[in-house]
């Protein structure tokens, strides 16, 4: 339990050395721990500060999206992420990269006492704070996730961006060519009139 | 260890917050809108046919069974405590909006309100449906009215001589191919239509009566056809107010007794992923026009609630 704590202190304060560990050690259940906890206990907060506000639909449907969301993004994420390293010549394992984005979506417990700020704030302030503390929030995860993959595959934080924004990156591009695809199919373009 | 000491403050903060959301969560919430009073916005765009309408990949569009639904689902919402018709629609068919508007009235016996608010027609089929609710909004200049029932008919004998054209028929009854365009009508085929039509017009003339209130000879006098502007319209009795939608949202509030600026929702607005989708009568009528100039579709045999000429 100590080194669990100590690794989150880590990976809060020290970030690319505390992966570097983690990746080497392979930690996965310390970092399955880390993970449920980090998406668990925001997922209880948001429901508690959605159920007064919200119709029982969409906080159900929020806390899916979350869970489902957040399992996906580590397990395909990490698959996804390895392979792109791999191939703009990182060198590492897949299990360390599992674990160690494990440790990323720690932050994210922060979102419990900002609500509870949020609560006490105007109603016109409170979505404002939420939504600039959130922001905070995300670009910190995607900081750490960064610093893990350049950790993991020892490469540079720039190659790590640009690893980190691959799938993106492809992502959008399909998008845009089944876009570009699927409008020309379902598009009559007018043959000629009839005389 | 002082790691420790620092994760672990962090952990007291998260549960103690955690503790505070469930015990006293709604404490915190007690100033505000928890459950904000909520008005549905209906749009009843276009001509009033029955059926589906045009079916996508995300639903239906058009069509009274797509309205019907949004009817259904305002009327489930609890949040929604009214609901507003934003009529936009020259009339339809007589069928189609006697159905939606016998929906409307099973709406209100729910115990929500419906209110009308016109655009820039409003009429026949159109006014039928407004009739059914509790108050009408139209705009002074509005074209509402032309209370009436109509058959089309269309009598090609004569091109279908000058082309050649002669069409034989095997009929099982001596009315079944009543109203064909290749032949003229008999007298006897008339008598029938003109009594169906008349059937209809004294059922929409009872909608009118009810909805407005009115003395039904009162309605039959305002319902020779004739369409009448916004102004004209609330002079006669029937509409309400003069106002545009967001006067018929505040009048629907106050109605409806919600305090403060209530919450609008919005039923079959097309988002993009509809748009590309399916659904877009934008590209429809594009076809429509490029690709069949020449077409006759008329294929409507029901009679219709509609100005003649819109």
């Amino acid at each position: 339990m100590g080194a669990i704590l100590e690794d989150v202190y880590d990976v809060l304060f020290h970030p690319q050395a505390a992966f570097g560990r983690i990746a080497a050690e392979g930690k996965l259940s310390s970092a399955l721990v880390v993970f449920l906890i980090s998406v668990f206990v925001p997922m209880w907060a948001i429901y508690l500060g959605l159920k007064v506000t919200s119709s029982p639909h969409s906080v159900g449907l929020v806390m899916l999206l979350q869970a489902i969301g957040s399992v996906a993004m580590w397990l395909l994420g990490t698959a996804v992420w390895h392979l792109c390293a791999e191939l703009l010549g990182g060198q590492g394992s897949v299990k360390g990269l599992l674990a160690a984005l494990g440790f990323v979506h720690f932050p994210r417990i922060l979102i419990v006492p900002l609500w509870v700020v949020a609560t006490w704030l105007p109603d016109a302030v409170a979505p404002l704070f939420l939504a600039g503390t959130g922001a905070v929030l995300a670009f910190w995860i995607l900081t750490l996730q960064v610093l893990a993959i350049s950790a993991v595959y020892e490469i540079s934080r720039a190659k790590a961006v640009l690893v980190f924004l691959t799938p993106v990156l492809f992502f959008i591009g399909a998008i845009v060519l089944i876009a570009f695809f699927a409008g020309a199919a379902m598009i009559q373009w007018p043959m000629g009139i009839p005389n | 260890m002082r790691k420790r000491t620092v994760v672990f403050i962090l952990a007291v903060i998260v549960i103690i917050s955690l503790g505070i959301l469930s015990c006293a969560g709604p404490v915190f919430n007690k100033g505000r809108n928890v459950a904000a009073d909520k008005i549905a916005i209906i749009y009843v765009d276009g001509v009033i046919m029955g059926g589906r309408g045009q079916s996508s990949l995300l639903g239906d569009y058009g069509g009274t069974d797509y309205l019907i639904k949004q009817l259904h689902e305002a009327r489930d919402d609890k949040s929604v405590k009214a609901i507003i018709l934003r009529i936009n629609s020259p009339g339809g068919s007589a069928p189609a909006s006697q159905e939606v508007g016998e929906e409307i009235k099973k709406v209100r016996d729910s115990g929500k309100l419906v209110v009308t608010s016109m655009g820039d027609i409003a009429a026949s089929g159109g006014y039928w449906l407004a009739a059914c609710s509790d108050k009408i909004y139209a705009n002074p200049a509005t074209l509402t009215g032309s209370i009436g029932v109509y058959m089309p008919y269309a009598n090609w004998e004569e091109l279908y001589k000058k082309i050649g054209i002669r069409q034989e028929k095997i009929k099982s009854g001596p009315h079944k191919d009543i109203l064909s365009p290749e032949r003229t009508m008999t007298e006897e085929e008339r008598a029938i239509i003109q009594t169906m039509v008349d059937d209809m017009y004294n059922q929409f003339v009872t909608v009118v009566s009810e909805g407005r209130k009115m003395d039904p000879n009162r309605v039959r006098e305002l319902a020779d056809g004739r369409i009448y502007t916004g102004n004209q319209a609330k002079a006669l009795g029937l509409v309400d107010e003069l106002g545009n939608l967001y006067d018929a949202i505040d009048g629907t509030a106050q109605l409806a007794g919600i305090k403060g600026k209530p919450e609008i929702k919005e039923y079959g607005k097309n988002s993009p992923w509809s748009m590309l989708m399916g659904g877009n009568d934008k590209l429809e009528i594009l076809h429509k026009l490029l690709l069949k100039p020449l077409e006759n579709e008329m294929p409507i045999a029901a009679p219709l609630a509609i100005p003649e000429k819109w």
